[in-house]
């Protein structure tokens, strides 16, 4: 139990000589404003002057800088890169968090104040009073049809999402389907287009009218944007073909969930499949709680 | 450039030029400044839920209520233009500001980027900016004293970061309403937070949200 | 039962160890000293300083023996630094017509005021390994010239011409070309590392990035422009290296001081020329300046700064050297090298939604399949 709650970080090192969760308090206002103005337009994606970190562009620079700017002292910090606690760059981005604010942090979604993520939303309920912040790549959900700026920001301006619609028009018509199974287009509050990140669309409806607010930062294209609280959020669709979100024949081998996001894992040569949780907190408390239960037997 | 607080002596006061006064600001500035953001976000988040400030400066210009000073210290800087309404445009509040943040002062309001007024004079927002339609983020917001965060006509809010509705009491003149509705065009807007004057609390109103009298929700 | 994979603190902690080592290679040899690499790699450290956006020399080499002697890790490296360091104000613009010259070529002019000065240069050398240079070259013996003959950067002031007349200033004199718009007629110039960048991009803001920018993509497209995707019919008017010195003049004290010398290379081309309405026709430019021995870089960044000013001329866009938007989302090597590294994280979660999806398609068709074979079987009784 202990291995998974506030692990403790590297011993600090000459850490003094940086600012409280790194960021200069120039930078720190730059970004909150951003912020303010993200959440008054939800989904409008805000450019900001983004800094270079001590990370590599598109290992998360926006989420950490989102994160430098709005942690203090009594939050407690929760990262996951796909859905789980221990991959290497969730280590990452916490140890420097717990290295450079000295902040709590944990592996528990109930206990968290601030989740930074990587594909993923956990599978547990998130809280009012939670702030998610997302790691975003490319933010406009329109760059992989128009590659320029000037234009999808035309585009977003006039409300003009024609192409959109044309596009995953003509992946029911090549595929049968809509072939788009990440970063799965939604419409916020009725009005801006956005990519929730490279999300599955398994995870879109959790941001549908959710208690916690939800912000992403895409520290390449400088990028800052929000979703507040119990606010709409529409997976795009069409009539006669709706959005739905995949489900699995099988159930996770470990804590038998089927509610879950599974990982597919290949266990030998032979076509051998296993399938696991991919939230490893949600997996670890039903674990811990179905051997309470045998225990308790 | 920007001054560090902890240089003041420990009266927490001295008067450079003889005239206003510089007192000292937050107590602790990142942490305080952190909060009082965290208490912005929220507040613009969940419009109509007034967000606590834990931590007030400790000593605000005269005529300037501790939470409002908090949003200025911690919003403002080199960056920014600040725009002073009569009522908070004399020597000690710019003094004080121009030290701790280093902002600039619009002297026109299509160039602000923030705005401090009182209540009473939002019976005139015209002029600040709403953005472009391209960029709407870059609009004025507003920072608003108010006598209280209660007491004004009942209204019912609602839009993003609202459950179902809220009820709101803000006393505020009744033009600004039909001022905010012809000038917002979403996505283009204003921003508003009220910084109460009674207690260190802070409600925000976002452009997204929707206010309807009761009396017009009934019919 | 299987046990899920655990353990990444440790292995990040080995990797970091496992680093060092690679970089230290073997104890028979003794570790070179940052020093060291900022005198004997100094191509290197400008280039490191130029795209890293810092000047400083021997946090450049620093980053270079940090790095491996990777260039992209050791620009990445400063500029990492260079985010956190605290902005103290702007320099006055620098002028590059008082500088004390290393090095001075016109290609346009075969003698010209100021004369031409070869300087230290790769250009006439024959490219032959130079076996004498192989190893510790602690015995090499240093010849006598090499020890007395003072560097550019020692130099006295009094033995440098005080002012060397810039090529384009003949030109603009007899009204061949305009004149560069001062900047003092102009606002504040926006500075790209604190205000988003808005397209179309000023002048201004895309020589910001363009200097920044990875010499070797800068290179690739300025070669471009040659081959004819975009051609502009460059002439190195003027390329010159040398020490210049910068000046600020803090609002506080209301005189100029000078903080220091950099050095730098510039370079200027003289360009296809072109009428605006109701003007004559007169000479274009492009514009290149890089921190430190940088010629390569300068030159490229001239071709591609003028290719990028076509929609000034009026010159059609057709080809990737002149769309501004991509070439300045693109030519900033931290960006594009995190970006694409970035592929080496885990990624199994959109994979598993990209697998099921793909499956479910494949199923899809194979009932259609089975379907259409049904019916055509049932056409046929």
């Amino acid at each position: 139990m202990n291995e998974r709650m506030n692990e403790t970080a590297a011993p600090p090192q000459s850490e003094d000589s940086y600012n409280f969760a790194y960021l200069d308090e120039q930078t720190k206002r730059m970004i909150r404003r951003a912020l303010l103005k993200a959440v008054a337009i939800p989904g409008y994606q805000v450019p900001f002057s983004g800094r270079e970190m001590p990370l590599p562009y598109g290992w998360g620079t926006g989420g950490i800088q989102l994160t430098a700017a709005i942690l203090g002292e009594n939050d407690v910090l929760k990262v996951i890169d796909q859905g789980a606690d221990d991959t290497t760059n969730a280590v990452s981005i916490r140890r420097f968090f717990a290295r450079t604010a000295a902040i709590k942090t944990t592996t528990r979604t109930q206990e968290a104040s601030v989740i930074q993520t990587r594909h993923r939303i956990p599978e547990t309920p998130l809280q009012h009073g939670q702030i998610m912040v997302f790691q975003v790549p490319i933010p406009e959900p329109l760059r992989f049809i128009e590659p320029s700026e000037r234009e999808t920001r035309a585009m977003h301006a006039l409300e003009d999402y024609g192409v959109m619609h044309v596009k995953l028009y003509e992946d029911i018509a090549a595929f049968g389907h809509i072939a788009t199974s990440y970063a799965y287009p939604v419409r916020v509050a009725g009005r801006y287009i956005m990519d929730p990140s490279p999300i599955p669309k398994f995870d879109n409806p959790k941001l549908h009218k959710s208690p916690a607010l939800m912000l992403f930062g895409a520290g390449r294209e400088k990028r800052i944007y929000a979703v507040p609280p119990y606010t709409e959020v529409e997976s795009l669709d069409f009539e006669d073909h709706p959005f739905e979100i995949p489900r699995w024949e099988s159930c996770c081998a470990l804590c038998g969930s089927q509610e879950s996001y599974l990982d597919e894992i290949v266990t030998d040569d032979e076509g051998g499949r296993l399938f696991l949780c991919s939230d490893t907190d949600y997996c670890e408390t039903r674990q811990n709680a179905m051997n309470m239960t045998k225990g308790g037997a | 450039m920007r001054a560090q607080t902890s240089s003041l002596d420990g009266t927490g006061a001295f008067a450079p030029s003889g005239a206003a006064t510089v007192h000292a600001a937050f107590a602790r500035p990142v942490a305080d400044a952190q909060q009082c953001f965290r208490a912005a976000l929220a507040a613009l988040s969940e419009p109509g839920i007034p967000a606590l400030l834990a931590q007030a400066p400790l000593h605000a210009p005269e005529g300037l209520s501790p939470c409002l000073y908090a949003l200025c210290l911690s919003l403002c800087d080199m960056e920014t233009a600040l725009w002073l309404s009569p009522r908070f445009s004399h020597p000690e509040i710019r003094v004080n500001l121009s030290f701790h943040c280093g902002c600039r002062f619009a002297s026109a309001r299509e160039e602000a980027d923030f705005a401090l007024m009182a209540a009473e004079e939002l019976e005139d927002i015209s002029g600040f900016s709403i953005g472009s339609e391209r960029y709407p983020d870059r609009s004025c917001t507003i920072l608003c004293a108010i006598p209280s965060l209660f007491g004004g006509p009942r209204m019912s809010w609602h839009g993003p970061g609202i459950e179902n509705r809220r009820d709101a009491q803000l006393p505020i003149p009744e033009i600004f309403w039909r001022q905010r509705a012809e000038k917002n065009d979403f996505p283009r807007g204003i921003d508003v937070f009220f910084a109460a004057e009674d207690e260190c609390a802070l409600v925000g109103l976002p452009r997204t949200t929707r206010a309807n009298h009761r009396i017009e929700e009934a019919r | 039962m299987y046990v899920a994979v655990k353990g990444g603190e440790k292995a990040i902690d080995n990797a970091h160890r496992l680093l060092a080592k690679k970089r230290r290679g073997s104890l028979d040899q003794d570790e070179i000293s940052s020093d060291q690499i900022a005198q004997q790699f100094p191509l290197a450290v400008a280039r490191v300083m130029g795209e890293g956006s810092l000047y400083d020399e021997d946090l450049a080499a620093l980053a270079l023996k940090q790095a491996a002697g990777d260039v992209t890790e050791a620009i990445f490296l400063l500029r990492a630094y260079r985010a956190t360091l605290p902005r103290f104000g702007e320099s006055l613009p620098m002028d590059t017509g008082k500088m004390r010259l290393s090095r001075r070529i016109s290609a346009t002019y075969k003698d010209l005021p100021g004369g031409q000065l070869l300087g230290p240069t790769f250009d006439y050398t024959h490219r032959l390994l130079d076996f004498s240079l192989r190893g510790a070259a602690k015995d090499a013996p240093v010849a006598e010239r090499e020890k007395t003959e003072p560097r550019p950067d020692e130099i006295p002031l009094e033995q440098t011409p005080a002012s060397c007349p810039r090529v384009f200033d003949f030109l603009v004199q007899e009204d061949l070309a305009s004149a560069e718009e001062a900047a003092e007629e102009k606002s504040a110039v926006p500075d790209i590392t604190r205000v988003p960048l808005t397209l179309p991009a000023c002048r201004e803001e895309r020589l910001q990035i363009l200097a920044r920018g990875d010499e070797g993509f800068l290179l690739a497209l300025a070669y471009s422009t040659q081959r004819g995707y975009g051609r502009t019919h460059p002439f190195a008017g003027e390329i010159r290296i040398g020490r210049c010195e910068v000046w600020i003049a803090p609002e506080e004290l209301g005189f100029p001081v000078l903080i220091g010398e950099i050095e730098v290379s510039e370079c200027e081309t003289v360009n296809q020329f072109s009428a605006r309405q109701d003007e004559m026709p007169r000479f274009t430019r492009g514009y290149g300046l890089a921190f430190g021995y940088a010629e390569r870089k300068a030159m490229s960044m001239a071709l591609v700064d003028r290719a990028l000013r076509a929609a000034e001329f009026g010159e059609e866009i057709v080809s990737p050297a002149q769309e501004e938007e991509f070439v300045l989302a693109h030519c900033d090597s931290v960006e594009a090298s995190g970006f694409v590294s970035h592929l080496k994280l885990p990624h199994y979660v959109d994979f598993q939604s990209e697998l099921d999806l793909l499956r479910k398609i494949r199923q899809g068709d194979m009932a259609e399949k089975e379907q259409k074979s049904v019916r055509a079987n049932g056409g046929e009784v």
